[in-house]
């Protein structure tokens, strides 16, 4: 006798095939409508073409002479000449708005203390910042994206672990400033428009007063004990998409 | 195509689609058109419906390309994107769910041979089965729907469906214990066979 289990297992694998799912015309009618697009060129990083330069330079200091090379050397403190050039020479998207410490997106991933997630439709994030257990993951603004404001950031995702259950901890959010309830992937959730600055509790009771960062639109929900937060110049529709593509990031 | 060739194959279909390769974003199509109809419908629950989000997610999954990083799993990016689109069909119908999953009259065909097990099921046991899932809570029927169903992985599972592969797990379990109570019935019929 097999167990319990293993057998609705069993029963539900077999119920699998006989289930009347519908037929899929889908490559019938997909390659006609592809001629309206071409895949998005991935976005082009400014630092690209310095570190091109650089290299250029620094190999014409190379062939040039021994004492050339040793120059360098010295300048770069390296023997044997391993030059690393990192994008990080450029200030990273947000590095103005007070996020927190930068860091790489697995160093935040395996010290966050909670599970982090990223909304798989805007992609990999261009800036991380942990500011104690909050993190921030920001894209610069473009054409899909635009910047709010002066920052030049498109998206602020912001995560932190929930101090309190649901959205009864939002105490305010500035006169005449509207408050939308939302449902995001199930999870309740509030769309604020135009909002500067959210006061909320936490568990204790204590009133913490946030600044937005990017003064623009932002959708809140909680999801598994984590806050989630996401600040754009673009309307609640699109925020949507993007807040419902948020899933974990595996370790 | 082999199993095991199929990875090396689809990375290789990617990178071509990804420099506009459109024969090679179709045969990508062709691999995964079943797998997206079949999420759409367990979201929107309209057969014609589902196709047309598979298609819609499909042209966007093309124009989003270059965001997709390449040593990623093709399959759980492209589900949720699928995913996505059936959710925004939803809310824009302003309609709730009322997906009620029916059987074939004739078994799909292309599945694995039948073990001894499956063999004595007989069509009242599947109904039953199926009754089953369809009461379960939508939050448990959705997790068993992509486990079982669709045949997706605890991983992949996740990703559809936005949460962590540990809520999978845990909500897989409940449902699980949920169904067995439920089938109790015809756990027993086959044991006595």
């Amino acid at each position: 006798m097999s167990s319990p289990l293993r057998t609705v297992e069993t029963l539900l694998v077999d119920l699998a095939d006989h289930i009347e799912w519908p037929q899929a015309s889908v490559l019938d009618r997909v390659p006609g409508r592809l001629a309206e697009f071409r895949p998005e060129p991935p976005r082009r990083r400014r630092w690209i073409p310095v570190t091109a330069a650089l290299v250029v330079l620094v190999a014409a200091l190379l062939v040039l002479s021994p004492q050339a090379r040793e120059a360098v050397a010295d300048l770069l403190g390296v023997a044997g000449i391993e030059i690393e050039l990192r994008p990080e020479l450029e200030e990273a998207v947000g590095a103005g708005l007070d996020l927190g410490r930068e860091v790489a997106i697995g160093e935040v991933v395996e010290s966050a203390g909670f599970a982090v997630s990223v909304p798989a439709l805007a992609g990999e994030p261009d800036a991380v910042y942990l500011s104690e257990s909050q993190v921030n993951m920001v894209w610069a603004g473009g054409e899909s994206l635009p910047a709010a404001g002066d920052t030049g950031v498109g998206l602020l995702y912001t995560q932190f672990p929930s101090e309190s259950g649901g959205f009864g901890f939002v105490k305010g959010v500035g006169p005449g400033t509207p408050v939308v309830a939302v449902e995001v992937a199930g999870a309740s959730g509030l769309w604020i428009e135009g909002a500067h600055v959210i006061s909320r509790e936490d568990e204790s009771g204590r009133r913490i007063e946030e600044t937005l960062r990017l003064a623009g639109n932002v959708l809140m929900w909680e999801s598994d004990d984590v806050t989630h937060r996401i600040e754009t110049a673009v309307g609640l529709e699109e925020t949507l998409r993007i807040a419902e593509s948020v899933e974990p990031i595996s370790s | 195509m082999s199993v095991e060739g199929r990875p090396l194959i689809e990375q290789d279909l990617i990178r071509k689609a990804k420099r506009g390769d459109v024969e090679a974003f179709e045969e990508l199509v062709r691999i995964h058109q079943q797998i997206a109809v079949r999420v759409a419908f367990l979201v929107v629950g309209d057969r014609d419906a589902a196709d047309d989000v598979a298609q819609e997610a499909f042209v966007k999954a093309y124009h989003a390309l270059s965001r997709f990083r390449q040593e990623s799993p093709f399959r759980p990016w492209l589900l949720r994107i699928v995913r996505n689109e059936a959710l925004n069909l939803r809310r824009r119908r302003g309609r709730q769910e009322r997906l009620r999953l029916r059987l074939a009259n004739d078994p799909v065909s292309g599945g694995a041979a039948p073990s001894p097990e499956t063999t004595v099921i007989i069509g009242a046991d599947r109904q039953a089965v199926l009754d089953a899932v369809n009461e379960l809570p939508a939050r448990y029927r959705h997790v068993v729907a992509h486990r079982y169903l669709l045949g997706l992985s605890e991983a992949e599972t996740a990703s559809a469906l936005g949460i962590p592969a540990g809520t999978v797990k845990s909500r897989t379990a409940r449902a699980l214990a949920r169904l067995e109570r439920a089938l109790s019935g015809v756990i027993e019929g086959l044991d006595r066979e």
